[in-house]
């Protein structure tokens, strides 16, 4: 039992002392064992480094996007601020005159009979008088011979009635008229049926058709609105 | 004997050879290691180069961004002057400038006098006179108008109502007094000249005075939509 004891012992011994000679051998046979010691530990430290620099990358990128999102919403909110004001700017400028508009209303053409004498032909009172009457039917926008009406426009004879001015473009009293009105076309017709309304100074020595209209279109004016000295 | 030393060596060069395969296989180990603590090193370069990539196109948007905000706040600055300009115009807001100021009302009517009907015709400022009175004030550089603090917009109709003018749906008594604001110099020589509808409403009876301000102030008489 002794010896077997013995044998195992010193097999184990020859085996470890192998195991440990060959490892060691091989151990110290590797020479770039250092080099690669300290290359693993470089890089294991340029990883370490590049790791904190990846984070700080990331970090700096989410915050930029964050920063970014919020110039998004600014930039949304500031899109949506413009497009009511231009929109609001747009209405109003179709109001005043400087663009055109377009809709239901009524088109009267005004035109004099054959035996029409100088005397009686219409002046611009007539013009103002028929503007008002459709202004107080609720017309919207107005145009004569497509010269808009707007709110600084002043309408003029002159040489001795041979034309009517109207935004400094002429109209001639023995010609055909024609007024675009937008409007309630119910309202516009009933303005000018009501009696005396196409009765009024001149406008008698005239005939004067009005049709409804489904789309009707007054152009705007640039030029013959001025904003020179209101402040 | 001789046995005995055969198995002990052979049991030596198995260790040896034990010891010699665990040393390799470590040794490979660690280059393997290193190998992948290289790619490790270049995919963390690469992505850290994804990031900057990232951050600097996030950076190329945020100026984007910063020029198209800065557009927009121009622009909307540009239409709300704009938008000042046209409610002014439109009788939303108040304006001022150089004007006149007329105040218009009717004559006294002498009662009792086979003329009465004539003098009550004449001497009373009919809507009419107040039409033709805004045309020519228009015709001679009026850009604003207003008539006993209602402004005359667009839509403004001038209407007879009793004893009252109706201007936007409001009624308006006697004196009638209309602030025109424009270009001074032409509302001047309008009214100096001889023939004009002044002289008229004057040659009529009615009563009439105006002066001119060099700064005068319309009120923004028409409630926004």
């Amino acid at each position: 039992m002794k010896s077997k004891v013995k044998k195992i012992v010193i097999i184990s011994l020859v085996l470890i002392l192998g195991f440990g000679g060959g490892y060691l051998f091989k151990h110290y046979s590797f020479e770039e064992k250092d080099k690669y010691e300290d290359l693993i530990n470089d890089k294991e430290k340029e990883i370490e480094s590049l790791n904190e620099k990846y984070e700080d990358a990331q970090k700096e990128r989410e915050k930029l996007q964050d920063l970014n999102d919020e110039k998004q919403n600014e930039l949304n909110k500031s899109f949506e601020e413009l497009k009511e004001i231009k929109e609001k700017n747009m209405e109003l400028r179709k109001i005043i005159g400087y663009e055109e508009i377009r809709g239901k209303g009524i088109e009267i053409v005004i035109n004099p009979f054959e035996t029409l004498e100088k005397d009686d032909e219409i002046t611009h009172k007539e013009l103002i008088y028929l503007v008002n009457e459709l202004k107080f039917a609720g017309a919207e926008g107005i145009s004569i011979n497509d010269r808009r009406i707007t709110v600084q426009t002043g309408i003029e004879s002159s040489s001795n009635n041979e034309y009517i001015l109207i935004n400094d473009k002429k109209i001639s009293p023995v010609e055909p008229i024609t007024i675009k009105v937008i409007g309630n076309k119910e309202n516009l017709i009933a303005a000018l049926e009501f009696s005396g309304t196409l009765e009024y100074e001149s406008l008698k020595n005239y005939n004067v058709k009005f049709t409804p209209k489904e789309d009707i279109k007054t152009l705007g004016v640039e030029d013959y609105i001025k904003t020179d000295y209101i402040k | 004997m001789k046995n005995k030393m055969f198995i002990i060596v052979f049991l030596l060069i198995l260790g040896i050879s034990f010891g010699y395969i665990l040393g390799n296989y470590l040794e490979t180990m660690k280059k393997t290691e290193y190998d992948n603590l290289k790619k490790e090193i270049l995919l963390y370069k690469e992505n850290i180069d994804v990031e900057l990539n990232k951050i600097e196109n996030i950076k190329e948007e945020n100026k984007k961004l910063k020029n198209k905000i800065e557009e927009n706040h121009k622009s909307f600055i540009k239409e709300s002057k704009e938008l000042l300009l046209y409610e002014k115009m439109n009788g939303n807001r108040d304006v001022k400038g150089p004007g006149i100021e007329i105040i218009l009302q009717d004559g006294e009517i002498d009662s009792g006098t086979p003329y009465e009907d004539l003098e009550k015709y004449l001497k009373v400022v009919h809507n009419m006179d107040m039409l033709n009175l805004l045309n020519d004030l228009k015709l001679n550089g009026a850009e604003s108008i207003e008539i006993n603090g209602e402004r005359v917009v667009e839509s403004s109709e001038i209407y007879c109502s009793f004893a009252f003018i109706s201007i936007n749906n409001k009624k308006i008594p006697t004196p009638f007094k209309i602030k025109a604001i424009g270009n001074i110099e032409k509302l001047r020589k309008y009214m100096n000249e001889p023939f004009n509808l002044i002289e008229n409403f004057k040659v009529r009876g009615l009563k009439i005075d105006y002066e001119f301000e060099e700064d005068m102030e319309l009120k923004g008489s028409i409630p926004y939509k």
